[in-house]
This record gives structure tokens, sequence and C-alpha cells, in this order.
């Protein structure tokens, strides 16, 4: 059991792609679009600035990527190109608006699926609000781990902050949401922490 | 050290749950295998985030998806366009082998034309026809159902239902309203029949993979094919059918014919038995305007050229195969010998390639056995076809 081979499939898949394999092209895509997009929508509403984002991230790293030498993975590679292209972009629409703080709105929800309807708005509820009550960073880090094959290390190269800093941040959320929630939420966070 | 801790710290453990794919799901069978005992704790866990807890969110629309992919790839061609053009010598050279390799496959030529809209449709290109060995059906990417036999026979037409072989209930109709995408891929040896939503049926034949959904809900009714199909449309002048292949597209709005496109193929061929169809290339970039057939031709699009032909031809040559008939008359012996390979899934080397290039006429019944096929083939060519084991076969 190691994490190695899928690193070095997405390797491989990678560098078919550098080749002008398009069939490389459509697995790559169909594999994180769909990740890479609502990861995107979380820091803008602006879908169509988003699309150009995605077409913008494969046309670089096809033919500007000097490919990945040393990078950890390439879905970490598509992140970081992405989160720039899409940081770019805003910088250039917002040219004489450089005052907003361009993460404050790492916008993240979520949504809790039960049979029991009156159940489900108390719970809803409760995690909005402590997801609310998160720094945008913080909620970028849960949206990361939950969404991603990303390491602690990737992780926490994107946020600029230490993996074990990462790490920590990781479990005490799950820790806090889980007290916050009480009985309602939930077995699996009482289930994260019992030893 | 704590199993969910483990879990929660393995990258690929969310991956798992929110976002799986074969290659990730291959990955937790052999660990759940390995870490047997602790396997039922492990799905528990997994089923807990599954069930209750999602991360709502934006998404791309299949069509946009589709769209951007479309548009990306466009760009990444003309990227290679450019670093093509310091090449050129290479890249002749290249043509020529390919040229001279598909010599035997004849045929060609004429329409160019041009047009920006293209959604190509996206596919998991693991589940390429030539890595199935049996009929497969995929809905939405993910469920895979095996059809079992090599004749399955998939029918829509019964409010949402999927029959298989006019009995067997293969899924219900759900109630979403976006329709879900179908692949259905057929292997070398297999052949189909499929009913569409809205009553149209097309033969799919060896080798082939067509993408369709589930029920008709656009304004143009859209599918896309790899390999060779033979299309009975109903007519629905309000919503025009269209056949996308990698190179062309067909559209029209209720007749019989068949395309050949498949991609080891030199040429795609549109041949029309009923109607009329309008046949425009994927990618042209000369004239603006597509090819009008009527009944009895048969349109070729050379890949190599980007041009069409078109040419009087006798129909049941392209069609007869649906009752599995070969036709054919003072055509290349390579020709049927790549049909064959296709229909029986075997492979065939010549111990002479010239021998590929021996015109033949006649019919075969390829429904009866190989060796009564081949049987025929000997006497018509006055070749041998040698055994050499159970898929491969030696001319001389």
């Amino acid at each position: 059991m190691n994490q190695r081979t899928d690193k070095e499939y997405w390797q491989l898949i990678w560098n078919n792609f550098k080749l002008g394999d398009r069939n490389a092209f459509d697995t790559i895509y169909n594999e994180y679009v769909d990740t890479l997009f609502a990861y995107g929508s979380r820091i803008t509403e602006n879908r169509t600035l988003l699309e150009d984002s995605v077409h913008d991230l494969f046309i670089d790293v096809y033919s500007y990527g000097k490919g990945l030498r040393k990078p950890e993975s390439l879905e970490y590679y598509l992140f970081k190109t992405f989160k720039r292209i899409i940081f770019r972009k805003l910088k250039e629409t917002r040219r004489f608006d450089r005052s907003e703080g361009l993460l404050d709105n790492f916008d993240l929800k979520f949504s809790i699926e039960t049979n029991n309807k009156a159940q489900l708005e108390e719970r809803l509820i409760l995690l909005q609000n402590e997801l609310q009550n998160l720094n945008a960073k913080k909620r970028e880090l849960i949206f990361l781990k939950f969404n991603s094959a990303l390491s602690y290390v990737e992780i926490g190269k994107l946020l600029g902050l230490k993996p074990d800093t990462v790490k920590k941040q990781v479990h005490r959320l799950l820790k806090h949401l889980r007290e916050k929630m009480g009985e309602k939420i939930i077995g699996l966070f009482t289930m994260c922490y019992k030893t | 050290m704590n199993i969910y801790k483990q879990l929660i710290g393995n990258p690929l453990f969310f991956k798992w749950v929110y976002h799986p794919s074969s290659e990730i799901n291959t990955y937790w069978d052999t660990y759940l295998n390995i870490n047997s005992e602790q396997a039922t704790e492990i799905l528990h866990f997994k089923s807990q985030f599954d069930q209750h807890l999602k991360i709502a969110g934006e998404n791309l629309t299949a069509i946009e998806r589709n769209a951007l992919a479309e548009k990306i790839i466009r760009q990444l061609e003309n990227i290679d366009q450019q670093k093509k053009s310091g090449l050129i010598f290479k890249s002749i050279l290249k043509y020529a082998a390919v040229a001279i390799l598909f010599f035997s496959v004849g045929s060609s030529l004429v329409y160019l034309y041009m047009e920006s809209r293209q959604s190509t449709i996206i596919v998991d290109h693991s589940t390429l026809s030539a890595n199935v060995q049996e009929p497969v059906l995929i809905i939405d990417n993910f469920d895979k159902i095996q059809l079992g036999g090599n004749k399955p026979e998939l029918d829509y037409s019964n409010q949402g239902k999927i029959m298989l072989n006019k009995s067997e209930v293969i899924k219900e109709s759900d109630e979403c309203k976006t329709p879900q995408m179908n692949t259905l891929i057929i292997p070398y040896g297999s052949r189909s029949t499929i009913t569409l939503s809205d009553g149209s049926k097309v033969w799919l034949n060896a080798g082939s993979r067509l993408i369709y959904p589930s029920k008709f809900v656009d304004k143009a009714r859209e599918v896309f094919l790899v390999g060779e199909a033979f299309f009975e449309i109903e007519k629905n002048e309000e919503h025009p059918f269209i056949i996308k292949t990698i190179d062309i597209e067909v559209e029209v709005l209720g007749t019989r014919f068949n395309v050949s496109a498949y991609p080891e193929d030199y040429s795609v061929q549109t041949v029309l038995e009923v109607g009329s169809v309008e046949i425009s290339c994927v990618n042209a970039t000369f004239f603006d305007r597509g090819v009008n057939l009527v009944a009895g031709q048969m349109a070729s699009f050379n890949k190599k050229t980007k041009e069409t032909e078109v040419f009087d031809v006798k129909i049941e040559h392209y069609t007869l195969w649906t009752e599995g008939l070969l036709s054919f008359s003072n055509i290349d012996f390579s020709r049927i010998v790549k049909k064959l390979e296709r229909y029986y899934n075997i492979r065939f080397n010549y111990n002479n390639p010239i021998n590929g290039t021996i015109k033949i006429s006649g019919k075969l019944d390829v429904t009866k056995g190989k060796e009564e096929v081949f049987e025929y083939l000997t006497k018509l060519t006055g070749l041998n076809i040698i055994k050499l084991n159970n898929w491969q076969y030696e001319i001389k």
C-alpha cells in the first residue's frame, strides 16, 4: 500500500500529455476539471473567468511548463498553477480596486443529507455557522483535504503553512466541529477521536 | 496508530469518498484486502462521509465541460501546428509512411467544410473498445454493466427504462431530469443493436463505441460514434439528428444510412440508403460548406487530405453487415481481411503484403463459422489461410 503508484500513474499520464497525446489530456481533464472548477468557484463567482482560467491552465502547462521535474504531484502542480492564474485574472479585472483582500472569501458550504428533514435543518445551520466562523484559509484547507489527494506537505505549500500545522489544523478542525455539534452531528467525528 | 487518523492522513481517502475513479477504487480494494481485519470499520467510516456529508458548490454543466474541453483541445492543436511548422520535412515523411500503410484502404475525398461548433464528447479512455473483452454499457462514466453475449440488444424507448435483449430490465426509469450519458462499447467479435429513446434504431458493428443520452432533450439529437454503425433515424424535423465522429459530422432529419469511422482506417465513409444527409468536417479550414448526399451515394472523407469524395455505390456492400453478410465487388482483399479481423476478433499476417491488394468480389455469410468463410476466401483468392493459434492466422 503506497500512494506512490497513484503519483507515478499521473506522472506517466502527464508525460504523455506533454508529448501531445490527446487521450492523456482527456484523462487529466476528466479527473481534475470538476474539482478545480469547484475550488475556483469558492474564490470567485465569475464563471467566465473560471472557465478562462481552466483553459489557460492547460495551455500554460502544455506550452510553457517545463514539465513535472520535481514537484510533488501533478495534482499539486495543477492546483498551484490554477490558483496563480485565477489571481492574475482577478487582479486584471480589479485593477482599480486593489483594496479588496482576495482570499477573504473562500466560500465553503457543506450539505448534509439525512432522511429526517427537521434534523437536517438544524445540523446544516450549525455546520454552516461553524464554517462561517472559520477564516478563509481554514475553509480552503478543509476543501483541499476533502477534495484532493494532496498531501499535508502540498496543502501546506499551497496555503503557505508548515505541513505539521496543516495536519494539526485538520485534526483540530474535525475535533472542534465534533464538539460544537455535540450529539447532533453524525458519529463520524466521534469516531475520528476515540483512540 | 488510530485507524481513523491513519485514514484521514492518507491523501487518497477523501479522494475515494468524494471523487472515486477506477484507479482509486482499485487502490482501496487492495488496501482492504491487505487490511481485511479493519475492512468493516473502514467501509463504515467511509459511508458516514458518503451518506451524510457533502460539500455543496458550483459545478460545470456537462455541456460547459465538453465545450471547454473542446476549446482547449483546439488551442492545443494550434500550439502543435506552430511547433510543427519547423518540422515540415519530418511530418511529410510521417504522412508518407501513414499513406503507404493505408494505401490499400483506398477510396476517398471531397467536400471541405468548416464549422466552429463542435462539442467533443470526452470519454474515459481506459475503456476504449480495444481494451474491452465483452460488450459493456457505461452509464454516466460510472456504472459499468457487462451485457454478456456477443449480440446484445438495448432498448431505451420504454419511458426511461433500459431493456436488454427485449426482456431484462437493466435499469428502471429514474426521475432525474437531466439525461444520463450512455457509452456502449462493442469489442471485436461482437455486434449490437440499440433502440434510442426517440425510437431511432442503431446497429453497432464490432470494435465500435457509441455515446448517447438516455433521452433527447436538446434541440438536436446528438450521438458520438467511433467505429461503424448503421442508423435508421425516426423523422423529426424539429429535432435534427447529428452523428459526431472524430473527423466529421452527419446531420439528418430522418433516414437510413451507414457511417464507418474506425480510428485505424484511412477514411470515414458515409453511405446513404434512403433520404438525405448533410456531412460536414469537424475541423475543416478551407471552405465553409458541407456535402449533401442523395440515396445510393457514398461520401468518403480522407483523414489525411481532409477532403471528401462522393460516388455512387452499391448500397448493400455497406449495409449487409447488419444481417451478418459481407458483400463486395472489385475490392482489395485487405479490406475484407480487416473486416474479418474485427468480426471474429482475430489477426491476420501476410507473408507477402502484395496479396492484400488482390481485387475480389462476392458475398460472405460471416454468421457461419470462420473455417467455412476462410475456405470460401481461399477459393476466391487462390491464397492459403493457415491457423497459427486461436487468434492468429497467416495468409500465404
